[in-house]
């Protein structure tokens, strides 16, 4: 039980995981003698090797695979005012006519930008067809990781990014062969065909997939970042459904990810988050757990401030949360079955919630009460979903994970021994992380600074109103957000979901 | 004003009327095709892309183009659709379809400026695409379809993409290919068991067919053999990894020995697998066979230990091989792949002549090559750098298409631009023009001077005066000879004499397309965006 593939789908899932590459990255970087078992997730990657960088961190790249629309991908590559100048002639010479990169964006904003005269003109150009609009990046320079830090020069998830890249890392998708829209892949079913599509011309777990498992001697199972609606939440979905005809038993765990809140998604959405929850338990995903921005900040004495309306802060939170339970991997405190079976009692109840709690800090004696973590846990632990835990008596699994508080003091004495991992050090945070957990963000000079977080993973029966939310939303069978579905194939996911229901309500 | 129903409905929507809907539309579509109009035929030129992560393209596929060119106009995107559906079908001819859609539209407008309705136009679209498609099939030439005649098909397909040397090295490569892989009967040539596979590795023209397997992949056992002569070859579905029990995944043990053991127990299952596969071996590989090597490919995974026992055996293993490669194993060196190690028997084993690794740097290739009879084959590319090879790439996967469509077809049509200039003559003759009543008779003239946008293109391109070249053309075609470009000296040839065909079905499925396109096109008198669909945020970075 060694390696763990990660795939990443998606944009909002992207900008958490490179978010997640980095804390890890961190991490590893801070322990460079600690034992850490890199190989579990990443890989030697030895190509352009610079003969100057021959530590063992430089060597490895994340055995990650990342798929996005090409748009989203920042020009990634040396820095230099030559180069650049090369790709405009270069861009020059592949298409005639230029449009401004607004143009491209306006369909996406138009509405938002409509004071602004010249993006408004832009837009009357295109749209009488006075050019072809053609699709190219913003020439960026490359935003040292300083900069990045600010946050406001953010676009791009590459932007942030403090990693090497596999060669093999970076995917790009396109909706506009097999999709039904401008290549922007909308809805979820969307998705689903054009991973249908692209598989039926060249399968496309032959290529890159296939060889980082190849490489793999013995495959711990694999975790997943996928947005939680849209597009590629589908292509994710059809994607893990090959991976599992391949790999029957290997746990597939599911990362849910969204910027915004549960609470604040559109009917469209939300429908398409029910088809994509309902899809992945009617498909063997070992545990699926929902990221979306925590919903309630608003209790006292939290260690995390968020800004909603920036993605680059809610995802570095969610990415806080995958850090959390992949770390074990990497201290091999724990394997991905065990952590599986430990947050969904052995696989039954599919759906977990995460929680975290960061800057927590437990005073007095050891003994404290059971009634302390439960109050601790409503107080202190944030979760990522409209889900409420209150009282871990509740709790159908539960794992705690420790990195730097002193939870494990607590919860040792009232839970088994595989309930609780602690994995000692704190999470060191990368430079380029927003400051969301409040805090001194520098610590002395040459070190990263670093925060105590424990986490919660468990099912709890507050799942179940979550799921009956999902499942009201499949019911109306009239909502135009169907209209692709065939009634059938909404019949199965409402099943799906009710069984699910019915494992929660009997907690 | 008038505005229109949506405008009612939604005040936000965005609409364009009647006259600008159309002119967007040809607008459009002559956009695309000016971008590509440079790259037909094979003195067309290339495009150089680059990507957003800084990946660079090198191609003039225009089915490689309209991917990567990140189009958001709706009619170009329709088109590049169309464009995609007939690299589907075809393999071949996405370049000029759009340039026939373009030219379509382009000499609709001049009527539709003159106050003809599209209908009209659209009316006699339908009736020349109809007499043309009687005409192509008057106008290919049956014949049977030997190895000549294929190469000359592969050539012309390859040298459009490929500088003429290497192309026609690769020609025979592509022909022998696809003739191994021909089933007996006339059942459809299944493409997928010619593996193509990519080394990047000394100079293009190192490229050759292997009548065998490719694998990118090798032995992961510094111990295992690097090359075995007459082999047996087992392909095997079968997991060679430790597992644990499903029924209580985790241990409950209280002391090392304890764990020692259950480990053990759970390691026998695959110890048993791995001990009735070299039972196998070892009765196959005795007596005569003794000095036979013994290969083992499995879709699944092999871990460590496992691969130490086959090591010591002499066996030479592969792991997670490609999907498609148990179904191209069994087509090469015959034997039947196995689900389940319970009825391995010497009848399931599949035979190769010479099983060898090559490892360039990191990257390791298997070699399964001097089967008997092989039914599938690997066409293996080499090249110095990326693009050389995905170029090649490109043009070999065309060439085989190209070759495919020839066989299954049994027609070929004379190509350098011969059809169109021949079938622009067949629907502007009188006898033609008179089955048509009234206006539609401008749809069919319209119709036949879009055909003309390929030969011209191919003339310009070339580097010659287009409308010399079509003078010259038609001269010849009023003798009642096929005549096509030659790209050489700008003058007149005969294609077929000179060996440059086209598929049938190609230029089938571009008539058909094009005209549906451009008709669909025609037809449109509103466009309106009206309520984005689009369940994406705001971009990042970007004020809400």
């Amino acid at each position: 039980m060694k390696e763990v593939i990660t795939l990443q789908f998606g944009e909002q899932a992207n900008y958490a995981g490179t978010h997640y590459w980095n804390l890890m990255h961190a991490a590893t970087s801070e322990d460079a003698d600690a034992s850490l078992a890199l190989e579990t997730l990443y890989c030697e990657c030895n190509e352009q090797l610079d003969s100057a960088q021959t530590r063992k961190i430089q060597l490895s790249a994340p055995r990650l695979l990342a798929y996005d629309r090409a748009g989203n991908y920042a020009s990634r590559g040396e820095d230099s005012n030559a180069n650049d100048n090369d790709n405009n002639n270069n861009n020059g010479v592949d298409v005639d006519v230029d449009v401004d990169v607004d143009v491209e964006y306006s369909s996406g904003r138009e509405k938002r930008d409509k004071g602004n005269g010249r993006v408004a003109q832009g837009v009357e150009a295109a749209w009488n067809g006075q050019n072809i609009e053609i699709h190219r990046q913003h020439q960026r320079r490359k935003t040292s990781l300083a900069a990045a830090a600010s946050e406001s020069g953010i676009r791009y998830w590459t932007d942030y990014s403090d990693l090497r890249y596999h060669p093999r890392t970076l995917n790009s998708v396109s909706g506009l062969e097999f999709g039904s829209s401008l290549g922007e892949m909308n809805t979820f079913i969307e998705g689903q065909r054009v991973f249908v599509g692209e598989d039926s011309r060249e399968e496309v777990l032959e290529g890159r997939f296939r060889a980082f498992a190849e490489e793999c001697d013995l495959i711990q199972g694999f975790q997943v970042l996928a947005d939680a609606y849209g597009g590629f939440a589908g292509y994710a979905s059809a994607y893990l459904q090959r991976v599992r005809e391949e790999y029957p038993k290997s746990p597939i765990v599911l990362y849910s990810v969204c910027a915004g809140c549960e609470d604040s998604m559109g009917t469209a959405q939300q429908t398409d988050v029910s088809v994509a929850v309902a899809t992945a338990l009617g498909q063997e995903v070992s545990m699926s757990v929902p990221l979306f921005a925590p919903p309630r900040l608003d209790r006292p004495d939290l260690g995390v401030s968020l800004d909603f309306g920036s993605q680059f802060q809610t995802s570095a939170f969610a990415a806080a949360n995958v850090a959390q339970w992949s770390y074990s991997l990497l201290a091999r405190s724990r394997t991905m079955d065990e952590v599986v079976d430990q947050a969904t009692h052995q696989g039954f109840y599919r759906i977990a919630e995460s929680l975290l709690a960061p800057r927590l800090e437990i005073s007095g004696d050891s003994a404290s009460t059971r009634s302390s973590v439960s109050d601790l846990v409503r107080d202190r632990f944030v979760a990522c979903s409209s889900v409420r835990v209150d009282s871990i008596e509740s709790l159908a699994g539960q794992l705690f994970v420790d990195r730097g508080t002193a939870v494990t003091r607590l919860v040792a004495d009232m839970l088994p021994r595989s309930a609780y991992v602690d994995n000692g050090r704190a999470v060191a945070l990368p430079k380029a992380f927003p400051s969301i957990f409040g805090g001194p963000q520098r610590a002395e000079s040459g070190k990263l600074a670093s925060v105590g977080v424990a986490g919660l993973l468990c099912s709890t029966s507050g799942s179940e109103a979550r799921l009956q939310r999902l499942h009201s939303s499949l019911k109306t069978e009239q909502s135009r957000h169907l209209k692709d579905y065939e009634r059938d194939d909404i019949r199965e996911l409402r099943y799906a979901l009710d069984s699910c229901i019915d494992r929660y309500s009997s907690i | 004003m008038a505005s229109s129903a949506v405008k009612l409905a939604n005040p936000n929507a965005e609409v364009l009327r009647r006259g600008d809907a159309l002119a967007m539309n040809i607008q459009s579509a002559r956009g695309l095709q000016n971008v590509l109009r440079s790259n037909l035929s094979p003195r067309g030129t290339l495009k150089l892309l680059v990507d957003g992560a800084n990946q660079l393209t090198l191609t003039k596929d225009g089915k490689v183009l309209l991917n990567q060119m990140q189009i958001t106009n709706p009619v170009a995107v329709m088109i590049a659709r169309a464009a995609t559906a007939q690299d589907d079908v075809a393999g071949d001819g996405t370049t000029g379809l759009v340039l026939l859609v373009g030219e379509l539209l382009k000499q609709a407008s001049v009527y539709i400026e003159e106050g003809l309705h599209p209908r009209v136009i659209t009316d006699g679209f339908d009736a020349a695409k109809r007499e043309a498609l009687k005409f192509l099939d008057q106008f290919r030439v049956q014949m049977e379809m030997d190895r000549e005649v294929l190469c000359s098909v592969a050539r012309t397909a390859l040298r459009t993409k490929l500088q003429a040397e290497l192309a026609d090295q690769m020609t025979e490569a592509v022909v022998d290919a696809v003739l191994a892989i021909k089933p007996e009967d006339s059942a459809p040539i299944d493409l997928f068991m010619v593996e193509i596979m990519k080394m990047q590795h000394r100079t293009a023209t190192d490229s050759r067919l292997v009548r065998g397997l490719v694998m990118d992949h090798g032995a992961r056992h510094p111990d295992m053999p690097k090359r075995l002569t007459n082999c047996f070859v087992l392909t095997l579905n079968v997991s060679l990894e430790y597992e644990k029990t499903e029924v209580n995944s985790s241990f409950f043990y209280s002391s090392a020995e304890q764990r020692d053991k259950l480990i053990e127990s759970e390691r026998r299952f695959v110890d048993e697998k791995l001990r009735k596969i070299v039972d196998l071996k070892n009765t196959v590989c005795s007596g005569v066979d003794k000095d036979c090597g013994f290969v083992l490919i499995n879709q699944k995974g092999i871990d460590p230990l496992s691969l130490d026992i086959l090591a010591k055996h002499n066996i030479f293993a592969l792991r997670r091989a490609k999907r498609r490669n148990m179904e191209r194993l069994q087509l090469c060196c015959g034997g039947v792949a196995q689900n389940s190690v319970d009825d391995l028997s010497p009848a399931v084993l599949g035979r190769a002549g010479l099983v060898h690794e090559h490892v360039l740097g990191e990257n390791k290739y298997t070699f399964v090559e001097e089967c008997k009879t092989p039914r599938s084959v690997t066409i293996l590319i080499k090249g110095p750098s990326a693009h050389v090879l995905q170029q090649i790439q490109d043009a070999v996967r065309d060439g085989l298409r190209a070759v495919k469509n020839a066989v299954e077809d049994r027609a070929l049509v004379p190509g350098a631009g011969a059809f169109q200039i021949a079938c622009r003559q067949h629907l502007l003759r009188p006898a033609f023009l008179r089955t048509v009543r009234g206006k539609a008779q401008m749809g069919i003239k319209a119709f036949a001077e879009a055909l003309l946008v390929i030969p011209k293109t191919i003339a310009a391109n070339g580097g010659y005066d287009p409308m010399d070249v079509l003078v010259a053309l038609e001269d010849e075609v009023q003798d009642g000879h096929v005549a096509g470009i030659d790209l050489n000296t700008g003058d007149v040839l005969d294609p077929a004499q000179e060996g440059i065909w086209d598929n049938y079905r190609v230029l089938r499925q571009q008539l058909h397309s094009c005209s549906v396109i451009a008709t669909n096109l025609l037809h449109v008198d509103e466009v309106m965006r009206a309520g984005r669909a689009s369940l994406k945020g705001p971009n990042p970075g970007e004020e809400q």
